[in-house]
């Protein structure tokens, strides 16, 4: 055979093989075949300086041809079984993912920070104090006098040496108050006790948000629009609130404040007794006694404060039906949040 | 507190179309909360009064009988009825089919129908009072069928009306009234829904009385300053027996017992008035004479509900001659009080010092009606017009009794306050214009006394307010407002002067090791009761070190927590019921005797007990060394994170030692140590049912703050390439890594980090023996190194390992 018809052949040579071929892997060893450094076309090369210098430059030519047409002809098989091997994958997408590993922060501290993360952002102090707090603190700066009946309000624990697990947040009011002077901005979120039988609604520990903000002229409608304000940020959506008189002596006037109620959109369903309206927190106007006792002057400045309970919030957020879970540590409730 | 609609309408004229509940929900926008409205009517719908013409044995039931009863012009049923009681003609409350009753007055509610019972007839149910739900009211059990004779109703009159529980009963809590004493009677309310409504008061209506008796004088001698006015009258030709059914239906729908016709009326007045009444038998008042004194420390009386008590000098009594008779604005004395036989009784209307009555109230555990409204500090005047009310019904109901005279000691009479308030502070609090115009027409509606002078409110507070209630502007501020009505205040964002709020430490750091436990981690936040009982003793902390509850909720909570641990040690007990893994931390405070950093407040010496923050984390799993190791890197880790550059991990000293751990390491900042790093003590372990290794950690965070440098600094990169080599020596078991280490980088200035990735013993090594496998990195800040210079560096590592720490490279 000529070198002239073995070059010839060499492509329909090479079409048949690769007719055979069933994977990427035989492609590779017939392009090896016909391609490689000891492949039929690189012999057929070998030929060619037995040639003479006429012929050897017209088939030479003719070499370079049939090399370029199988250098085609393989680098299209190449990206057809390269798809082919694409589509054979092994993953299923299907099937689960795998189980990371992660932890968890406490509801009240993810509720607390979005609060913090609010507040702060209207340039609130974040202020905190003493969970084992002075019968001063907790009641006689806040207008609570001992035998006052307000002391019935709050059932209080006192430690053996008549201190007290603070009833409520206020108490940091008046040390703040002592610590920064006015104007003053705050919330403080923290621990508080109650010394009574616990129920799904009830524990004898929970969590409030105490806020107080004192400025020249502060007023009940600066009262309004800042808890509408947060509450809307917090639910995320626009939340009316209403006041209607609730009594706190460390506050006067005081409120209690109810919010639409965040189930049905105030149109009244079973959670509100279908009044359209949840009970939410006490409020007020700073009580001149309590500005005093924290030694700021009522005559220059006044406030307003609040307290909420933290725990409620998420109940009302998640739809938590037991307060106790709270404290539970059980995991099957932590792992959800 | 219970309020009647009805008795509110007796003071007010309400338009027809105002219904109870607008009327609650009005009380409770502007004026006190009214937590529940309760129709009385519901509960008795298909109910009437039957009159029992006949009654006929059941043929097949010895104890049940036939009743046929007239329901209403003259529709005479069949009604099978077990009661006892049963006669011909008695008038009887009878559900007809449809009625709502508790069945034996237990359980839930049933639906009443037509029935055969034993094979007869029944046309619904002859009730007692307890399956109607008025067993309080009308005692007798459920044998007894509740008697209604004394109606005298027509029968098929509904049954409500003639019990007077055709009304709606508004509960208030009574919290919401802890300010407002002029509000615990039914009048004081209805001035409230008078002055919302703008509808006229109407005036309690009061007889004149002149004395009609002679030999009653009375001797009123106080002699202490806790009362304030003391009334008293003396009342002869008194017939005690049952009250008649208007007053008997009054007291019912509030919920109070009727007890005899005397008894009732001063019950009466206090739910009207809010004053509280009390009656005395004369016979136990020689000479008529009345002392109201201090108790004699430890002087007995024995009260109405039968106690024997003893009085303390704090204690206010109404005395005789000889002893007390009751303790003044609590509770009576049994034997002074009113009997079936009593015929010339002693009214007393008095009023005493809040605080006084609360001591004693709350010292005995004795809380009453009266008490309750005394420790709210009532007008005087109040106890003036209770007793003439009183007196005033007491006529109406027994004409021929004869009145003596009215004796009235008046101690102190309360001066009257005047508040000067100008318009600007009410604009300014309210954050609206209310103009001086609206703010006294408002004012007056509240019966105070208003005069304007140039801008500013010249206000009179009424008596009845004028106990503490309403005493400076910001009072009268909430006066004007909740009438105005808060709902008209438009919300207003404040205008103020920015700032930044000051940052904290303390907390960035509690943040930033929960963030690092629970989002690097994969650790658990839970919450615990801060709480722990008496089991602390056990493991050797002492009761004075500890802080300790008077009262508390179990003896499992019986101090404050010193540490975090033992609520931990709980919540993975409980929690290897679903997974014997388990990562959890807690952050909070714990509590120890010694003075910390909080004052107790001015003038008060001393700081409160120490309280800081800490977290205590802990890992339960198979193998303590493994678990060692993972809470190690996370501290280490952790204070990287929180940019604490001089934390140091050293092997505690015998006096330094967490007494919870067993093999364990302190956490020192500069020389102060700030946490353990511990493998749990396996007894405490097993005390907490745990299964498995527990390792923890403990920081105090507050310490943390203080004593951590937070510095961080960026580490150049390496200019040239460093040089990695491996190396296995052998070391006497003994011996720690930490030395190992040090040898190796005193050794050799090139050296940059060692670090340990095995340890062998077994065959291959001599026994007592382990083989360390560890990295070394060399390299230099000048040059490339040489293969030749850092083989002579590691000779002269190892012949310092085995001059200093008899280690020999392992062949």
């Amino acid at each position: 055979m000529s070198i002239r018809e073995k070059l010839e052949k060499l492509i329909p040579a090479a079409q048949d093989d690769i007719a055979q071929v069933k994977s990427a892997a035989d492609l590779f060893m017939v392009q090896k075949k016909y391609l490689g450094r000891k492949g039929e076309l690189a012999m057929i090369m070998k030929e060619l300086k037995e040639l003479g210098e006429e012929e050897r430059r017209e088939i030479g030519k003719l070499t370079n041809q049939v090399k370029s047409e199988l250098q085609q002809l393989f680098s299209h098989q190449q990206e057809i079984w390269k798809k082919k091997e694409r589509e054979k994958s092994s993953l299923d997408v299907t099937w689960p993912g795998q189980r990371i590993e992660r932890g968890h922060l406490h509801p009240i501290t993810l509720m607390q920070r979005k609060l913090e993360s609010i507040f702060s952002s209207l340039g609130f102090i974040i202020e905190d104090g003493p969970e084992l707090e002075s019968e001063y603190y907790n009641f006689d700066a806040l207008n609570i006098p001992a035998y006052h009946p307000a002391r019935d309000m709050q059932d209080t624990f006192f430690t053996t040496d008549g201190d007290v697990l603070r009833t409520h947040t206020s108490p940091i009011q008046i040390r703040a108050m002592e610590k920064y002077g006015a104007p003053l901005r705050l919330i403080a979120p923290g621990k508080v006790f109650r010394y009574e039988a616990s129920d799904a609604s009830h524990d004898f520990v929970f969590h409030q948000v105490e806020g107080l903000m004192i400025d020249k002229d502060i007023s009940i409608a600066n009262l309004l629009a800042i808890a509408k304000e947060f509450l809307s940020q917090i639910f995320g959506k626009d939340i009316e609130v209403r006041l209607r008189p609730g009594y706190f002596p460390f506050v006067e006037p005081g409120f209690e404040m109810d919010l639409t109620c965040i189930l049905c959109q105030g149109k009244g369903c079973s959670a509100c007794q279908r009044t359209g309206w949840m009970e939410f927190m006490g409020a007020g106007l700073v009580h001149p006694k309590v500005l005093k006792a924290g030694g700021i002057d009522p005559q220059e400045f006044s406030g307003f404060a609040f307290g909420f309970g933290l725990d409620r919030l998420i109940m009302l957020k998640y739809k938590i039906d037991d307060i106790r879970l709270f404290h539970s540590a059980d995991i099957r409730f932590l792992e959800q949040f | 507190m219970k309020v009647s609609f009805r008795w509110l309408k007796d003071y007010v004229n309400l338009p027809k179309e105002v219904t109870a509940k607008e009327v609650a929900n009005a009380l409770t926008m502007t004026t006190v909360e009214v937590e529940e409205v309760i129709d009385l009517a519901k509960q008795f719908q298909q109910m009437v009064v039957g009159k029992v013409v006949e009654l006929k044995p059941h043929s097949n039931a010895d104890r049940l009988k036939l009743a046929m009863t007239d329901i209403g012009g003259g529709n005479i049923k069949q009604i099978v009825c077990g009661g006892t009681n049963l006669f011909e003609g008695m008038l009887v409350a009878v559900a007809l089919p449809g009625a709502m009753v508790k069945w034996h007055g237990e359980g839930e509610l049933v639906k009443i129908e037509k029935a055969k019972i034993r094979g007869e007839e029944s046309f619904g149910m002859i009730c007692a009072a307890e399956e109607i739900g008025l067993g309080d009211i009308f005692p007798g059990g459920s044998q007894e069928i509740l008697n209604i004779s004394f109606s005298e109703a027509t029968p098929g009159t509904s049954l409500a009306e003639v019990l007077g529980f055709d009304d709606v009963v508004f509960e208030i809590d009574n919290k919401s009234l802890t300010n407002r004493p002029d509000l615990w009677g039914h009048y004081g309310l209805a001035r409230e829904v008078a002055a919302i409504f703008k509808v006229p008061l109407k005036e309690i209506e009061l007889e004149k009385l002149s004395s009609e008796l002679k030999d009653s004088s009375l001797h009123i001698k106080i002699k202490s300053k806790a009362c304030r006015r003391y009334l008293g009258v003396a009342v002869a030709g008194v017939k005690i027996m049952p009250s008649p059914l208007w007053l008997i239906n009054r007291l019912a729908v509030i919920g109070i017992r009727s007890i005899n016709n005397i008894v009732d009326l001063t019950n009466y007045v206090m739910a009207d008035l809010g004053q509280p009444l009390h009656a005395f038998d004369f016979k136990y008042i020689p000479e008529g004479n009345i002392v109201v004194r201090q108790a004699n420390q430890g002087e007995p009386i024995v009260t109405l509900d039968g106690v024997e008590r003893r009085l303390s000098s704090d204690d206010l009594v109404i005395a005789n001659n000889k002893q007390p008779i009751a303790i003044a604005g609590v509770m009576g004395g049994e034997y002074s009080g009113i009997n079936d036989d009593t015929e010339k009784v002693v009214f007393e209307s008095a009023n005493f010092d809040p605080v006084s009555i609360r001591k004693t109230s709350k010292r005995l555990n004795l809380r009453t009606e009266s008490s309750a409204r005394f420790e709210k500090g009532l007008d005087p005047g109040l106890a003036e017009l209770g007793i003439k009310r009183l007196l005033t019904l007491l006529k109406k109901l027994q004409p021929e009794v004869k009145i003596g005279e009215i004796y009235d000691e008046y101690q102190e009479s309360v001066k009257s306050i005047k508040i000067e308030v100008g318009n600007e502070l009410v604009n300014k609090r309210v954050g609206q214009e209310i103009s001086l115009d609206q703010a006294q027409e408002i004012l007056e509606r509240l019966n105070f006394k208003v005069k304007i002078k140039g801008d500013k409110l010249q206000v009179e507070v009424p008596s009845f307010r004028a106990t503490g209630d309403i005493s400076i502007p910001e009072d009268v501020v909430e006066e004007i407002a909740r009438i105005y009505g808060y709902q008209n205040i438009k919300p207003a964002l404040p205008m103020i002067e920015l700032s930044f709020p000051p940052q904290d430490l303390t907390r960035q750091i509690r943040d930033k090791v929960k963030d690092f436990l629970s989002l690097s981690s994969g650790f658990v936040e839970v919450l615990t009761y801060p709480f722990a009982g008496d089991e602390l003793k056990s493991w050797g902390i002492k009761e004075d070190e500890l802080v300790g509850l008077q009262n508390f909720i179990s003896a499992e909570y019986k101090f404050l927590r010193p540490t975090l641990l033992f609520g931990l040690l709980k919540s993975i007990g409980a929690n290897q019921r679903w997974r014997k893994e388990i990562k959890l931390y807690e952050v909070g405070r714990v509590f120890c005797q010694r003075p910390g950093i909080f004052r107790k407040g001015d003038n008060i010496s001393g700081n409160l007990p120490w309280q800081n923050y800490q977290v205590s984390a802990l890992l339960v799993g198979k193998k303590k060394e493994e678990l060692f190791l993972y809470l190690k890197g996370v501290v280490e880790e952790m204070f990287k994170f929180l940019e604490v550059a001089n934390l140091e991990l050293a092997v505690p000293d015998d006096n330094q030692t967490y007494q919870w751990g067993r093999e364990q390491l302190i956490l020192k900042l500069g020389n102060h140590i700030v946490g353990y790093l511990f493998v749990l003590d396996d007894q405490l372990g097993e005390r907490f049912n745990i299964e498995g290794e527990v390792c923890g950690f403990t920081i105090d965070l507050d310490e943390l703050a203080l004593r951590g440098e937070f510095l961080s600094s960026f580490t150049p990169l390496p200019k040239y390439p460093s040089v990695i080599y491996d190396l296995a020596v052998v070391f006497d078991q003994g011996v720690p890594w930490t030395e190992v280490e040090k040898v190796v980088k005193e050794s050799s200035c090139l050296v940059k980090k060692v670090e340990p990735f095995d340890v062998y013993t077994g065959e291959q090594v001599p026994a007592g023996h382990k083989s360390i496998a560890f990295t070394v990195e060399f390299s230099s800040a000048e040059r490339t190194l040489a293969s030749e210079e850092v083989e002579t560096e590691i000779n002269k590592i190892l012949l310092a390992l085995d001059k200093k720490l008899g280690g020999k490279l392992r062949k």
